[in-house]
């Protein structure tokens, strides 16, 4: 392996002169097996900020390691978009490493956006409702109780759908071993059968139904973008 | 050292809030499923569960993940202050959860709920610490056999 800051003697040879050479301006920290005497990295002019080591007159690229390369530019860095990973969720508009990313992801967004919405027609209704006269703390307190009876109503109505799709969404993932459109639309439409459950054949199918093409809809947007 | 199986900070308070939603819809349902179950009369068990789940389950899985959440925000809060990551971040944020979630109860009501989540969170981070202690036992380095301070062979 040959070090660019010393080294054995018949690279030093190779390697530019020394034009001036008072004392060496670099210590060598290397182990290197030639005589101290020798100081290969003096070039001609040293540049006030780099030391010298640095500049490229003073050591010959392509004596260094071959896969080096550091003449072209620095390849490393670019990352191409299609190496960055082959995992089937992680080009969609939402990246996701699995089942359990979007249970998580997903059914902790719908909760937030359900309680969001809630919790905003519940400070509108508090408000409202709240006699003229009120004072402050009476009126905090009719808002707050609004807010919580609206908003986790909402919140925990979205993010139960939410799990339900997820968890048929993966296990269609599964036994089907595809992840396609039809998967996410399958998973709403059990989930709107199941939500109106208790309620009678037509309202099931209506709101499966109706989740069907929100999933669908969903899912055209989610890999479209 | 840090911890890289979970996602970084702001992101991974949904994802907490989430898993902890999920875990107690699941385990309310199963709970109230068997609790309605049992508490109906005979001809009304199966429609005296449902409605008991349909009634209570949310509510459990709306308990358990505003804790969950709550405690994901000050996690990631402490994080962010304190600039390190130890076992003492969680204990600090179980200890403001517990405060933060009792708070409408009064002063003290909130400071016993916030010692009782610390010491909880205390036991499950030493707990959590003797697991992969346990599990890393056998990968430790060890030291060659050695004599008169010079190993043998190799």
């Amino acid at each position: 392996m040959v070090w660019p800051f010393g080294g054995s003697k018949k690279d030093t040879e190779s390697l530019p002169s020394p034009v001036t050479s008072n004392e060496p301006l670099v210590v060598d920290r290397a182990p290197t097996t030639s005589d101290s005497s020798t100081a290969p990295l003096e070039s001609k002019a040293p540049s006030p900020e780099l030391p010298t080591f640095l500049s490229a007159e003073s050591f010959d690229v392509s004596k260094l390691h071959p896969l080096a390369g550091l003449d072209k530019a620095l390849e490393a860095l670019d990352l191409e978009d299609d190496a960055l990973s082959d995992l089937p969720g992680s080009k969609g508009f939402l990246p996701s490493r699995g089942w359990s990313d979007d249970l998580c992801y997903g059914s902790g967004t719908m909760y937030m956006s359900g309680l969001a919405l809630g919790g905003a027609y519940g400070l509108a209704e508090g408000l409202r409702q709240s006699p003229t006269s009120a004072t402050a703390k009476l009126k905090l307190n009719s808002v707050l109780n609004a807010v919580t009876r609206r908003g986790p109503y909402l919140g925990n109505s979205a993010g139960i759908l939410a799990i339900s799709y997820n968890v048929f969404n993966g296990l269609f993932d599964v036994y089907r071993s595809y992840h396609d459109a039809y998967n996410s639309i399958g998973a709403g439409f059990i989930t709107g059968i199941l939500y109106r459950s208790t309620k009678g054949i037509k309202p099931m199918a209506i709101s499966g139904a109706l989740m069907g093409t929100a999933a669908g809809v969903w899912s055209y947007l989610t890999s479209a973008i | 050292m840090a911890d890289h199986t979970r996602d970084p900070c702001p992101v991974v308070i949904i994802n907490d809030f989430g898993g902890a939603f999920s875990m107690g819809v699941i385990g309310g349902t199963i709970w109230h499923g068997i609790k309605g179950f049992r508490n109906s009369p005979s001809g009304e068990r199966r429609s005296g569960a449902i409605a008991a789940i349909r009634s209570r389950a949310p509510v459990v899985g709306g308990n358990f993940g505003s804790w969950g959440g709550v405690f994901s925000i000050f996690d990631c809060a402490i994080k962010g202050i304190r600039r390190k990551e130890d076992p003492f971040n969680p204990i600090l944020a179980g200890f403001c959860t517990g405060g933060a979630l009792a708070m409408r109860g009064g002063f003290k009501h909130a400071r016993n709920s916030a010692i009782t989540c610390g010491c909880l969170l205390a036991v499950f981070e030493g707990v959590g610490i003797a697991m992969s202690s346990y599990m890393s036992r056998a990968s430790k380095p060890q030291l060659p056999d050695m004599e008169g301070g010079v190993p043998l062979a190799a």
